[in-house]
């Protein structure tokens, strides 16, 4: 056998210790007996019962510090360890708590507080519940109260859904391992919520629920978690890393469901707002109607008016068109007088004759419209004088005779 | 198509559509053809939801045999 060093004999003591499951998490009960605390902020103290003592260290950052006083009996959590420097046996401690509240309570406090550190119940971890789950796995035991609770509760609130039950021991050395696994094989199904639960019982009876693994496969489960676990004032391990906590079975249903008949009233709101609004809205559309056929109706469709204008109208055009006869028949005065000036009467009066050539009328203007012995007539002012011409008479003209017409 | 359509609707997307054509009807400023649109696949969608409601029964499965099932399953090679 080869010789170990002293530190090398007290380093193999400690890695012993240190893979060893009683003595790396050890849950010792003894008195206080001497106390200090180093500058480090460290706290050394010593535990004794009526036949023993042992040294214990309590580092800067432990719980329950306070609580080393001497003469006070204690719970304390930690491991045992060799100090190499003196190769004294000590206990390491991570929690130290008064005797009083029991081993079960100071178990949960540390568990509690290393969980807590870890962020295990974080409220930023919490998922919210879906609002209408379709499939909802139960962890519960099939022969429980709570498990009827639940059925009872859920056929009344919101049968709208499939539950899957995971049968489990819910109390016992096994039921830690069991409830891990019922919720490791929900999270295998289609599922949206997990109820965990479990009816009242002692503190003892619910201690399934504050087992570590059982609290890291909740941490660790793929679905969000409701538990309801025992009463109201049972406060477990497992609710506080559930994603929702209720206060019992029946809590984890009226949780995790919406309420049939508040739905239905729901539903029927919504029926009833779509037919109010849309009954609004013809009601609306008829009132604008009826209005603007009570505006169209009222418009003052004045006759007289038109009348009125439609007589100015003819008035005006009739005054126009005298105006413009009026104009026209001046005219034709001027006309008349300027053709009667023209004409030959006035001249005929004043003492001139017209000479026409009998055979076609044609008054005579020159001596060569005349033949010899052509006849013809002189139209004076109170008749005509026939004549014929002669060819003795030349040089008698009467054209050299005529005064200007005009 | 329609029909299809809600039967297919989770309830969530049921009252989520309810919901929204309820508000979008009470905001207004939608021509009558709309408005009476969004009332009739509301209406539809409303009595869908209804009958869902009271034709719902609570369906329990008990993985407890399909569990053991596995279980039996996996210890059968070495069984034989």
């Amino acid at each position: 056998m080869a010789a170990l060093t002293v530190s090398q004999a007290l380093l193999h003591l400690n890695n012993v210790m240190d893979i060893d499951p009683v003595l790396r998490d050890m849950c010792i009960i003894g008195e206080v007996s001497k106390a200090s605390t180093a500058t480090s902020g460290h706290k050394y103290f010593t535990a004794k019962d009526d036949e023993g003592s042992i040294d214990c260290a309590l580092f800067r950052g432990g719980i329950g510090g306070e609580h080393l006083q001497v003469g006070v009996e204690i719970i304390i959590f930690g491991r045992i360890s060799v100090y190499p420097k003196s190769g004294r046996l000590q206990l390491i401690a991570n929690l130290v708590q008064p005797s009083g509240i029991g081993v079960l309570q100071a178990k949960f406090e540390e568990m509690k507080a290393r969980l807590e550190s870890e962020g295990m119940f974080e409220l930023s971890r919490k998922r919210l519940l879906p609002r209408f789950p379709k499939v909802i796995g139960v962890v519960a035991s099939e022969d429980s109260a709570a498990w009827q609770d639940i059925k009872r509760t859920m056929t009344k609130r919101y049968p709208n859904v499939e539950i899957v039950l995971a049968h489990t021991l819910v109390q016992g050395d096994r039921a830690p391992s069991e409830i891990v696994n019922a919720i490791n094989i929900l999270n295998k199904e289609c599922i949206d919520v997990i109820i965990v639960a479990r009816g009242g019982g002692s503190v003892e009876d619910l201690w399934a629920f504050n087992e570590e693994i059982v609290a890291r496969s909740i941490f660790a489960s793929r679905i969000p978690i409701i538990t309801g676990i025992g009463h109201e004032t049972d406060f477990t391990i497992a609710d506080m890393v559930a994603d929702k906590r209720s206060s019992t079975p029946t809590g984890a249903v009226v949780d995790s469901v919406p309420d049939i008949f508040e739905l239905a009233q729901t539903v029927l709101a919504y029926r009833n707002g779509l037919n109010s609004i849309i009954d609004n809205k013809i009601l609306n559309i008829n009132n604008w109607l009826s209005t603007a056929n009570l505006k169209l109706n009222s418009i003052p469709v004045d006759f007289d008016i038109l009348k009125l204008r439609l007589d100015d109208l003819i008035y005006r055009s009739e005054s126009h068109l005298n105006l413009i006869q009026q104009s026209n028949s001046e005219r034709w005065d001027r006309l008349r007088d300027k053709l009667l000036a023209l004409g030959p009467g006035n001249t005929i009066e004043r003492g001139y004759s017209i000479v026409q050539r009998l055979s076609d009328g044609k008054i005579v203007t020159s001596e060569s419209d005349l033949n010899i012995g052509e006849k013809f007539s002189i139209q004076v002012v109170d008749g005509k004088i026939y004549g014929i011409t002669s060819s003795e008479n030349e040089g008698n003209k009467i054209s050299d005779h005529q005064p200007p017409l005009l | 198509m329609v029909d299809e359509m809600d039967n297919q609707m989770s309830f969530e997307d049921m009252m989520a559509a309810l919901e929204k054509y309820v508000s979008v009807l009470e905001k207004g400023g939608l021509s009558l053809d709309e408005s009476s649109e969004l009332y009739e696949k509301g209406m539809k969608i409303a009595s869908e939801a209804g009958k869902k409601l009271t034709n719902s029964e609570l369906k329990i499965r008990n993985i407890r045999e399909n569990y053991k099932q596995t279980v039996s399953n996996e210890s059968m090679p070495e069984e034989s």
